[in-house]
């Protein structure tokens, strides 16, 4: 049997063979077949050629660098996947670069990855040295790499020295490979630098002014590979972020500034870039002086870039979401910039589109990204969520809750849960478009950041008195929240509290009564002693709920839970120092308080209760300085029914320094405070008009 | 920069646009364009610019040393641009690639048009020579791949592949495929891949300042009468008899510089 060109080519390579000269030959006769020709890839692949390169670029003899760059080029050639070259490049944490995903575990399989670390050791030949950190950069472009390797032994310190491209020892003629080769460092660094840990190593092997340096330098790619790096190392990261925005250029000038300028540049790739590294900034909140800057100009620039095409409307999306959210103003700024009707465009027209291959990917990116931006910009404001429903998007944002890609799926349930915030006949639209089934759905996904947006969704769907509410029991909703909060993580257990609370929340006796025999107060009372305090808090929150409009309500909870186990619970939350806690456990009494004569009387037969609240009656919250009031309110409420008990009441509290000290309120500061301070005290006076006895002490 | 004199012509003029047309003589012309101080180092540096991103090597090693302008690149990588474009002017595409990939590995693997272009040019070009077999077997197994990684490139391979239907030397729908234009479109679209990966940028300066002085000429001759260049190889100033309407279509602009 003949052998192919092929099979000869790799069979040449190995080290039995003396000649350098026919290995290079070959090399790049592989080379030139592989490059851009994904088939011929695969071939080699089959052929064992990776266990050859390996042991070539493993050779620690530096006489031979022509073999081994031509390896290098080959390793790297096997890295490059089949997507057009893109601004994912630079920013790994964006999303999954569509490297060649195989390839590349074959790669690291093989063990490459050490070797071509070696490889940059600077001393070496300055061609050699770019090579590896192109075929490295290109390996690194998958986030199943492992970054460990990185950040062991001299690899990371060895890489910060690359970035010095413009010191003034470059070797004459060299000067273009080595600014090539910084690029391809600061990229590399920009996708290993994902964790918290790894931007503190990064940044403190000195790699921040050698990264300003090519900032500076004026060589496009550079300039954005390094707004890439230093993306990467302040992303939520507000200690590196302040050392970057309170650096200087060379020139003594700081880095927003300039790169401001470059938000307005000529290429799109770099306006990103640029964008990117600002709204990072800004999100660490260390640029406040350039909060007019992000208005005018970042903001305007990034809802431009959704008309354009690619790796860059793909990206803009997300990177104006992170922008925007949890900033009223800029939403609304945006929304005035017609990004929603653009957004709705994108997110609808894909959907008539057939689908080709290789771009499925950008696709699913593009619409992900879109319908998150849609999430942030109508987060806040009413009037940006009237946009977004009346631009008829809705629709297609309930069909992406059935993608089949997790992160599509994930954004719409954003989308929802903004919208669902909205008042309530924009909540019905939301209802109206079909959202109950897909919702449904997702409440069983995998993935818990698609189950807590859909648990938040249905948390404020289900606030109103709608029919939903009880189709939504039907469907068994209880019995999935239970299964969530054994099951799913501290997000998402907290969610589903949180929507059996709003479930719950003015919802008559036979549906509370439902949920809580499907719930089961066994449950509840784990819940309030449970580990995560926001977790506690919602429990105690939904106790609030159940045990609010009328006796029955309060019967049931009284029965479900026993009343001593409630009270000693409430008894012991007045004892922490946790504002939200109080305030739940004291409105927990309030709604006791509005029982009946047994209901109250649980509560005055808990001495240490009636002290906390005395004692939290001068907290330094208004809110649970009112809340505690109540309690007195309540408790001393006028009713001839029960006229002895009420003096008895009344003089129990009195006894303990209660009116006291709503007299010392009368002077609060807060307007609030002071109305239910006088209500309270009438109740005082009026007992001790028809008693006569009981005069306060001064 | 050149515009700004011609701007504050425009607001000048009679706004409600009548009839007459606001006549500017040669004179008042003149004494405006002496006006405006356009630095010699400035024209130089677009002139250099213009040399460098064509690829006129020794062109701009010769406006170099008489014009004291320091070029902002290495010359060497205009060579290796110009090596490249005429390999594939030359029909040797294969020796275009190889270049190519020696001077930047990455840019066919990350471009899968640019390389799609190049191998169809391979295809032509055996075309052409009437190696048929060839033609068809690199077809088969350099092309058809790409195609259905890519749809968008089928179209492309099927007008391609129809060459081998008509007589090569007789008029055909394909035609166009084999004049040189089509190399032509190649070498640039290759050119412009490696003026992105040099950082450079890809596209000169001077034809776009061309088209803007085109531009803000025929937003002038609405409103006015004044000395124009018509002709911009000669860049001569010709002030136009009254009453004639704006000229179109001006197409001076690609031939200067050649």
């Amino acid at each position: 049997m003949t052998l192919t060109p092929h099979e000869v080519a790799v069979s040449q390579l190995g080290t039995g063979h003396g000649i350098p000269l026919e290995r290079i030959t070959s090399l790049r006769f592989i080379k030139n077949n592989i490059i851009g020709n994904k088939t011929k890839k695969n071939l080699y692949i089959k052929l064992g050629i990776l266990s050859r390169l390996q042991e070539i670029v493993s050779v620690k003899d530096d006489k031979d660098s022509q073999l081994k760059i031509q390896a290098v080029i080959v390793l790297g050639s096997f890295a490059f996947g089949m997507r057009k070259k893109n601004v994912d490049l630079y920013y790994p944490h964006l999303g999954p670069n569509c490297g060649n995903e195989d390839n590349i575990t074959a790669l690291t399989n093989a063990g490459v990855v050490e070797p071509l670390l070696n490889s940059l050791n600077p001393s070496g030949d300055p061609k050699l040295i770019e090579a590896s950190a192109r075929t490295l950069n290109a390996i690194y472009a998958s986030p199943k790499v492992s970054r460990q390797q990185l950040f062991q032994g001299n690899h990371l310190h060895v890489l910060v020295q690359l970035l010095d491209a413009y010191s003034s020892n470059v070797r004459q003629g060299q000067d273009l490979v080595m600014v090539h080769t910084a690029e391809l460092v600061a990229s590399i660094l920009a996708r290993c630098c994902e964790t918290s840990d790894q931007q503190m190593k990064i940044a403190s092997s000195g790699a921040i002014p050698l990264l300003m340096r090519l900032l500076a330098g004026g060589v496009s790619k550079t300039q954005e590979a390094a707004l890439g790096a230093l993306a990467a190392l302040v992303k939520d990261n507000s200690e590196l972020a302040r050392l970057i925005a309170q650096t200087r250029l060379e020139k003594g000038e700081r880095p927003a500034p300039f790169i401001l300028r470059l938000v307005r540049d000529k290429s799109p790739t770099m306006r990103l870039a640029a964008a990117t590294c600002l709204t990072y900034l800004n999100r660490a909140g260390v640029i406040p002086d350039h909060y007019v800057d992000i208005m005018q100009t970042v903001l305007p620039v990034l809802v431009k870039m959704l008309l354009l095409t690619g790796q860059v409307q793909e990206t803009a999306p997300k990177i104006l979401a992170y922008l925007i959210w949890e900033s009223e103003n800029m939403q609304k700024a945006v929304c005035e910039m017609d990004a929603i009707p653009k957004l709705a465009q994108i997110i609808s027209v894909m959907e008539d589109g057939d689908l080709m291959y290789g771009i499925v990917d950008h696709r699913d990116k593009l619409k992900e990204n879109s319908l998150l931006a849609l999430a942030a910009i109508s987060q806040m404001k009413e009037d940006c969520r009237k946009q977004v429903i009346e631009a008829k998007v809705l629709p297609y944002i309930v069909t992406a809750m059935s993608h089949p890609s997790v992160g599509v799926r994930a954004a719409a349930c954003q989308c929802t849960r903004s919208l669902s915030r909205s008042v309530k006949n924009l909540r019905t639209s939301l209802v109206d478009a079909g959202i109950e089934a897909p919702l449904f759905q997702l409440l069983s996904d995998d993935d818990p950041g698609v189950l807590s947006s859909a648990t938040a969704t249905l948390c404020n769907i289900v606030l109103d008195v709608s029919p939903m509410k009880k189709t939504i029991m039907e469907r068994g909703i209880v019995a999935k929240f239970v299964h969530m909060i054994g099951y799913g993580d501290n997000i998402v257990r907290l969610n589903a509290v949180w929507a059996i609370k709003n479930l719950v929340f003015g919802a008559p006796s036979d549906v509370k009564e439902t949920v809580m025999r499907q719930f089961g107060y066994h449950n509840l009372v784990a819940l309030l002693n449970d580990g995560e305090l926001a977790i506690q808090e919602q429990a105690l929150n939904l106790v609030r709920n159940l045990a609010c409009n009328n006796e029955q309500d309060i019967n049931q909870v009284f029965n479900g839970m026993g009343s001593g186990q409630l009270l000693s619970i409430i008894e012991d939350k007045l004892t922490w120092d946790d504002q939200r806690l109080l305030e739940h456990a004291l409105y927990v009494l309030v709604n006791i308080a509005t029982g009946s004569e047994v209901h109250k009387q649980s509560v005055m037969k808990r001495p240490s209760i009636l002290r906390s609240v005395l004692s939290l009656m001068t907290h330094e919250s208004v809110a649970i300085r009112v809340a505690t009031i109540w309690v007195i309110i309540n408790l001393t409420w006028p009713d001839e029914k029960v006229s002895q008990s009420l003096h008895e009441r009344v003089s129990v509290l009195r006894s303990m320094g209660v009116e006291d000290r709503l007299r010392s309120l009368n002077s609060d500061h807060d307007l609030d405070v002071r109305d239910r301070v006088k209500t309270a005290l009438d109740h005082f006076v009026v007992d001790q008009q028809q008693h006569g006895h009981g005069v306060p002490t001064q | 920069m050149s515009r700004r004199p011609l701007q504050s012509n425009l607001q000048s003029s009679n706004p409600a646009g009548g009839l007459t047309k606001k006549i500017i003589s040669r004179d008042e012309w003149d004494a405006k364009l002496a006006g405006v101080q356009v630095d010699r180092e400035d024209l130089n540096k677009l002139i250099m610019n213009y040399l460098i991103i064509e690829g006129f090597k020794n062109a701009a090693e010769e406006f170099s040393h008489e014009s004291g302008t320091k070029p902002p690149v290495n010359l060497e990588s205009i060579e290796d641009r110009t090596i490249v474009r005429k390999a594939i002017l030359r029909g040797n595409i294969e020796e275009a690639i190889e270049r190519v990939n020696d001077l930047n590995p990455e840019i066919l693997d990350t471009n899968p048009k640019l390389f799609f272009h190049l191998q169809q040019q391979r295809l032509i070009e055996y075309i052409r020579e009437g190696r048929i077999m060839e033609a068809l077997e690199f077809a088969q197994e350099e092309l058809a791949p790409r195609g259905e990684e890519n749809p968008e490139f089928l179209a492309e391979l099927e007008r391609t592949m129809s060459l081998l239907a008509f007589e090569l030397a007789g008029p055909s729908p394909v035609s166009d495929l084999l004049t040189p234009a089509q190399r032509q479109k190649l070498a640039s679209e290759l050119n412009r891949e490696l003026l992105l990966s040099q950082s450079q940028e890809k596209d000169p300066k001077l034809p776009a300042l061309l088209k803007m002085c085109l531009y803000a000429q025929q937003q002038l001759d609405e409103r006015c009468t004044y000395p124009k260049i018509k002709d911009f190889t000669k860049a001569e100033l010709v002030m136009e008899p009254m009453g004639s309407g704006p000229i179109g279509g001006a197409s001076g602009a690609s031939g200067v510089g050649a």
